[in-house]
């Protein structure tokens, strides 16, 4: 017999990409920026007389690193190799600002890993040698079988870690990942101190139940999070610390396949196909696309309650708007009803300081304001997201119900007034939207008196500060940042009242948003007032925590 | 492994076998065990599945052997069915499978079915870890894979596919059969892009990185040497781990520079280097191009043989090329290289229907370099390759259907059957006609007059040098039935061939003695033919 569909036969030959996951070059970015950022300092009279030695060390053990690359960047790019005794030495510069990074396969530069900038050296300051540090990498490593201790190929091994996104915490995924090798084994390198969550993707792939039984039923493995619970609040964190590795293994147990099939019913246009998530905590822990034939559908998927979403030909977003399929056995007529995900009107309103109530340009209006909208959850889940909304449509399409921190921008001469949703403060209070009904529109009031407060940062050597602009509140501090100022820095469309400014290092870094994170820092804060039109002007010195 | 799926589809077309069987005759079954093909002992926990013979793509029924291996499926109508296994360490293949063939399971009165043995084979894997002098790892390298294969009908070094090292310089090909191997490491030192780039940006100033950096790493075949010729095969076994590690010696880097020629307007726009690794020309990971004002210059060479290519633009792209032994820094003048041939030319149907687009192979005859080409829907096709040199290609067409040519017109080469010879550095305009008028041929294969299952069956051209594409191949399922399609008219000879499956079956010289046993067939247009063969 011929074998046409080779495909199926021919050994399938896998090629496994050991490399996991990514590696240093953000290292170079860094340095571009860097160099694109720094000003490029006059040549002064006595030039090309300068030195700048040092060592490169391992952070952890204190050893010596042979063959990092030491890269200058400044009006003078160099780069050079370190010897067995990790030293590197730059001869004939210019007296002026540059930037070191140092780079080797297995470490991070601290000081970029750290403070996210590299190292700034003023040349003919000193002649003491430079130390430069790198962290080296750590990694966790582990087996992922079945309870039976049979191993498990090809499944996702991911680390999750928490950063601080515009002042709040974000889940960074798929990041740092890797696939299960024959033997079940897998290993996730490259990785930076902190503290991370292991979980181990879904599979679709099925394997048969019971041995001997004829065609017995599929079974497969959902997302678990180490050790085995199935949502992030329950996992455990892991501590890595620079150059470690640590083990987690994972042991699954395989859940029955049950068949589910029928058709979906929308008021609009049908998606040519639906997603089911299995619901697990405030997340989803498996999930798995079906192909709409004329409305109908044929999926196998493990017992629980689903949630199934799709999007229109047009991209609109539909989804089961809280109702859930509950799946228990084999099911050929199930009845999915799929409605629009909710959509929230906005109207912007403008006032004029010199008197008068005034509906300018209802349309032109719009484009004066951007609309973020934060999602707030209590329990960490992986689903959780930020929404970024420009006024093409008088409407904020496809919002998954939930609750929000509502961020209203606009531009000066004008500034926020007010931002309401029937009689819910908007700029002090979270935004939920119930799922499957209509939520109110938000209404946002803008006056053009908008006040400035601009100045100088005094910056210390090899710093590049951040400053934050606080407005203290009781339930919600309105908070804004400009990130790596230099020297110089400004924010506009600000509404009359008492601002803290704070200057520090890494600040950008930090859960600002947090008024318990927050509070240590306006001890040291400089506070202005500012009337409507103000124009405050303030010199700012950083303060090194 | 599209690379072989081509391959071997190039030399054996689409078979889809037709069997009807009635909605009311009686059940049959298929039962048997499976074993481990090495250690012989039953495979337990394996998933053993079945489905129509000529339906590939769909699962009729699914068992998981209890601890004794066995398996077994009821409710079967009489045909031809395939089957299945696959478990942890072994993965899916079919019955009795050699390359692309399997022996179906023939169901039906009369017939055994049951108590087949079904010898699973264990999932080998060649790995390792590449360092460099200096003892430190060498990560992002790329390992390409070869191994020695005769499913073109020649043994040939063809490529398997390609890995890269991880953070600690660690590779794996997972799920490998049995079979000759060769791994191929190309590589360059972390820190050499970061000079090459910093030279980029300041105008190639050789001042921002001292000459440490300058180092790179010549493609390595195992174990650790330059030369393709002296590389050391892996004999790989079923279910064995191969460690082959390797350690990189960094060399001082190279430069060439191609003059542009003399009162030459089709100036070189481009000039690389390619390197020869078997079957296929590698780029270089170290070298880059700069034009400078009357020559392009290559720089970040390892030391070694190259392929210099130069294309310059004129109406349509030329391709010149030239070898290049590099031991030091070396200059060469563009008009040195050698213009290639090039093929134009479009493909038709007999009867004017219409074309899928597909692919155009040549097969060169005495290199067995293949050059493949694509064809658009209209049937258009031009071939300019670093391995169009003179010589004598056999054509072959793929498109997914029975595509046989018929015939072929060539101005610039000389057509010859299933081949053209080409030579100079001529434009070869071509045309390929393809035929409709394919018979059939469905057979039995026996031994001492019993059926022989698995045997190998080949069916030889009266020409078998030029008329290459020709050739067809199946294997004899369980009852010793065969069938050989897309066969164009013309005389030809069948051969039955046991543990055949390492034979360069295409190859002139080894076939003369066997030949002389075959069945002589004269095939006429659109026929079925019923033969015997009997079996070596």
């Amino acid at each position: 017999m011929h074998a046409c569909a080779q495909r199926r036969f021919v050994s399938k030959l896998v090629i496994l990409l050991l490399n996991a996951t990514l590696g240093i070059p953000a290292v170079r970015g860094y340095a571009q920026e860097a160099d694109e950022t720094l000003p490029a300092q006059p040549a002064k009279s006595a030039s090309h007389e300068h030195a700048v030695a040092g060592t490169v060390i391992n952070s952890v053990t204190g050893e010596a690193l042979n063959r990092a690359v030491v890269e200058f960047w400044g009006p003078v790019k160099r780069a050079t190799l370190t010897d067995a005794s990790g030293r590197f030495e730059f001869n004939s510069l210019d007296q002026g600002s540059v930037s070191i990074v140092v780079a080797k396969p297995g470490f991070f530069d601290e000081q970029i890993t750290s403070r996210g900038q590299p190292l700034v050296l003023r040349v003919g300051s000193s002649a003491t040698p430079v130390v430069l540090r790198m962290i080296p990498a750590s990694s966790i490593i582990g087996r992922v079988t079945t309870q039976e201790g049979e191993p498990l190929e090809g499944f996702l091994v991911r680390a999750i870690i928490q950063q601080n996104l515009a002042g709040r915490p974000r889940w960074v995924d798929h990041m740092f990942q890797a696939q299960t090798l024959e033997d079940g084994s897998y290993r996730i390198a490259q990785m930076p101190p902190g503290t991370y969550y292991l979980v181990v993707d879904q599979s679709q792939e099925a394997t048969l139940s019971q041995p001997g039984v004829p065609n017995p039923r599929d079974q497969g493995y959902a997302q678990v999070f180490y050790p085995a619970v199935s949502e992030l609040s329950a996992a455990a964190p892991m501590e890595l610390r620079g150059g470690q590795e640590v083990e987690a293994n994972f042991a699954l147990t395989a859940e029955p396949f049950y068949k589910l099939a029928g058709m979906v019913v929308t008021q609009d246009q049908l998606p040519s196909e639906i997603v089911f998530q299995r619901a697990a905590g405030q997340g989803s822990d498996f999930h798995q696309n079906a192909a709409l034939e004329e409305g109908r559908f044929q999926i196998e998927v493990p017992a629980g309650s689903y949630a199934a979403y799709g999007t229109t030909p047009a991209g609109m977003l539909l989804s089961t708007a809280g109702a859930s399929i509950a799946l228990s056995s084999d099911t050929s007529d199930g009845r999915i009803a799929l409605a629009p995900l909710p959509s929230v009107p906005v109207r912007v309103r403008t006032e004029l300081a010199s008197g008068g109530t005034e509906l300018v340009d209802a349309a032109q209006a719009l484009q004066l304001v951007r609309v973020n909208l934060h999602s707030v959850s209590t329990t960490p889940s992986l689903q959780q997201a930020d929404m970024g909304w420009n006024p093409r449509s008088s409407e904020i399409q496809n919002v998954e119900p939930g609750a929000y921190e509502v961020e209203v921008n606009t531009f000066d001469p004008w500034r926020v007034e007010s931002a309401h949703c029937g009689s819910l403060d908007l700029l002090s209070e979270n935004l939920t939207i119930p799922a499957g009904s209509q939520p109110s529109a938000i209404e946002i009031t803008l006056r053009n008196d908008a006040a400035t407060v601009s100045g100088t940062v005094v910056e210390a050597e090899g710093e590049m500060a951040s400053v934050l602009l606080v407005q203290q509140n009781s339930t919600r501090n309105l908070v804004k940042l400009l990130p790596r100022v230099q020297g110089r820095f400004q924010f506009n469309g600000l509404a009359p009242g008492d601002y803290a400014l704070i200057v520090s290092d890494g600040i950008d870094k930090v859960e600002y948003m947090n008024p318990e994170v927050l509070n240590p820092y306006l001890a040291t804060a400089v506070h202005v007032s500012l009337p409507p039109h103000g124009r405050a002007n303030v010199n700012l010195s950083p303060v090194n925590r | 492994m599209l690379q072989r799926v081509i391959a071997r589809f190039f030399l054996i077309g689409v078979l889809v076998a037709r069997l009807s069987a009635g909605p009311h005759e009686p059940d049959f079954g298929v039962s048997g065990i499976t074993i481990d093909a090495i250690t012989g002992q039953p495979l337990s926990r394996s998933e053993v599945s079945i489905g129509k013979a000529e339906e590939l793509e769909t699962t009729l029924q699914k068992v998981l052997t209890e601890s004794d291996g066995h398996f077994a499926f009821t409710h079967l109508q009489p045909g031809k069915y395939w089957l299945a296994a696959r478990r942890n360490g072994f993965r899916k293949q079919g019955y009795e499978q050699h390359g692309g063939y399997l022996s179906a399971v023939v169901v039906g009165p009369g017939l055994a079915s049951d108590n087949l043995i079904f010898r699973v084979h264990p999932d080998a894997s060649i790995g390792g870890t590449i360092i460099d002098g200096d003892n430190e790892a060498v990560s992002n390298a790329s390992v390409l894979l070869f191994h020695t294969d005769f499913s073109t009908g020649f043994k040939q070094v063809s490529y398997v596919g390609e890995a890269s090292t991880d953070d600690r310089g660690a590779y794996r090909f997972a799920h490998l059969e049995s079979g000759q191997y060769f791994a191929v490491f190309s590589a360059q030192p972390w820190y050499g892009s970061i000079a090459a780039e910093l030279r980029q940006r300041t105008g190639g100033d050789p001042s921002v990185a001292p000459p440490v950096f300058d180092m790179v790493y010549p493609t390595t075949y195992y174990h650790g040497v330059t030369e393709s010729s002296s590389a050391s095969p892996i004999p790989l076994h079923d279910g064995e781990n191969f460690v082959a590690d390797v350690t990189l010696a960094a060399e001082p880097v190279l430069r060439l520079r191609v003059n542009h020629g003399n009162g030459d307007a089709q100036q070189p726009r481009t000039a690389s280097l390619k390197q020869a690794v078997f079957d296929r020309l590698i780029d270089l990971p170290s070298t880059q191009e700069n034009s400078i004002d009357d020559a392009i210059e290559i720089s970040g060479i390892p030391p070694g043989k190259y392929l210099l290519d130069v294309q310059s633009y004129a109406r349509t792209v030329n391709t010149r090329c030239r070898m290049v032994d590099l031991m030091g820094d070396t200059q060469v003048d563009a008009d040195s290289t050698t213009l290639l041939p090039s093929i134009r030319g479009v493909i038709q149907r007999d009867g004017g229907l219409n074309l899928r687009s597909g692919f155009l192979r040549l097969w060169n005859l005495r290199t067995q370099q293949v050059v493949d080409t694509q064809y658009s829907e209209n049937g258009e096709f031009s071939v300019n390759s670093e391995f169009l040199t003179p010589g004598t290609y056999a054509v072959f067409v793929r498109n997914g259907e029975n595509s046989i040519i018929s015939s072929m017109v060539a101005t610039g080469a000389k057509v010859m059957g299933q081949s053209i010879q080409i030579s100079g550095s001529t434009t070869v305009e071509l045309s390929i006609r393809l035929s409709r008028s394919l018979s059939t041929i469905d057979g039995t294969a026996l031994r001492d007059g019993k059926p022989i299952p698995g045997a190998m069956i080949v069916l030889v051209p009266e020409n078998p040098e030029l008329d290459l594409p020709l050739f067809r191949r199946d294997q004899s399922d369980s009852d010793g039935t065969f069938r050989l399609r897309d066969v164009l008219p013309g005389r030809y000879k069948i051969l039955g061939i046991d543990n055949g499956w390492d034979l360069e079956w295409a190859n002139p010289t080894l076939l003369k003695t066997r030949l002389a046993h075959a069945v002589d067939e004269q095939i006429q247009p659109n026929m079925t033919y019923k033969v015997i063969v009997n079996v070596e």
